[in-house]
């Protein structure tokens, strides 16, 4: 009898609104954005933010994703 | 011809492959990604160790044997490993209904980035304390939390209950598995070629 806590793979990816392989790519960990964010605080005022991304990933993968 | 996966030759059985040493390499006409990832949820299914390449990124039979021969000994030990093992996915994804319009400002804007960090922290806290061991995929404020385990599927369901049990209220928690090894392959594999 199926378990409603522990969804089986192909249950999971049934239901997923993300494409299949897309969901095994996550779990792959291939590929990363790196993101930083800096406030500059003045006596307990934020002042400045800084919002910083980079995408670290093959230009192989770079270019299927835009396909 | 593209290669899926590995097994111990002894376990290929109906699986398409070719023996290299003590190790199979299951593959299977060339397809879409789709079709590799059911091939490795069957085998996941089947085999008793089982040690997945990427659905996407899998490498043609004549490059993953070549791959295969100078390692057979590092796979060999990871097949052991994984034996009777599979890889629990969990994710936790913030509740965000209920919590009003877009920010108008960028004071406001802020006040939510700032909430979204914390909860991210307190989300991953969570996953630490409860899944001693997990990898952590690479995430971002806003964004589900997802871990990676492996473990035999029999304590898969009592995990399950445990981290449903202990989910913080306002955030959903979503257990599957058992998921061929891909995170555990990723890893080991990137070990394996990395430039000595």
């Amino acid at each position: 009898m199926p378990d409603p806590q522990l969804l089986s793979p192909r249950h999971a990816l049934s239901g997923s609104d993300r494409t299949l392989v897309d969901l095994v790519d996550r779990v792959l960990d291939r590929g990363c954005v790196i993101e930083g964010e800096l406030w500059l605080t003045v006596a307990g005022i934020d002042l400045v933010y800084l919002g910083l991304k980079a995408v670290l990933t093959t230009p192989d993968r770079l270019l299927r994703g835009e396909a | 011809m593209i290669a899926v996966g590995l097994c111990r030759a002894e376990e290929a059985g109906e699986f398409d492959h070719v023996q290299t040493g003590p190790l199979a390499l299951l593959w299977q006409p060339d397809g879409t990604d789709t079709d590799r990832l059911d091939r490795c949820l069957a085998a996941q299914e089947q085999l008793g160790a089982f040690l997945p390449f990427s659905p996407r990124q899998a490498p043609k039979l004549a490059a993953a044997c070549d791959w295969i021969r100078p390692r057979i000994a590092a796979l060999s030990a990871a097949l052991d490993d994984l034996a009777g093992q599979g890889e629990m996915l969990v994710t936790l994804q913030p509740d965000t209904t209920g919590s009003g319009p877009p920010s108008s400002s960028g004071r406001d804007w802020l006040r939510e980035r700032t909430l979204q960090h914390a909860r991210l922290r307190a989300m991953q806290d969570c996953l630490r304390d409860l899944l001693p061991g997990a990898h952590l995929l690479p995430t971002s404020p806003g964004a589900p939390v997802e871990a990676t385990v492996l473990l035999p599927p029999d304590l898969m369901h009592s995990h399950a209950r445990t981290l449903h049990a202990a989910c913080p209220e306002g955030v959903d928690c979503r257990v599957s598995g058992p998921w061929p090894a891909f995170g555990y392959a990723a890893a080991l594999t990137a070990r394996l070629t990395e430039p000595t």
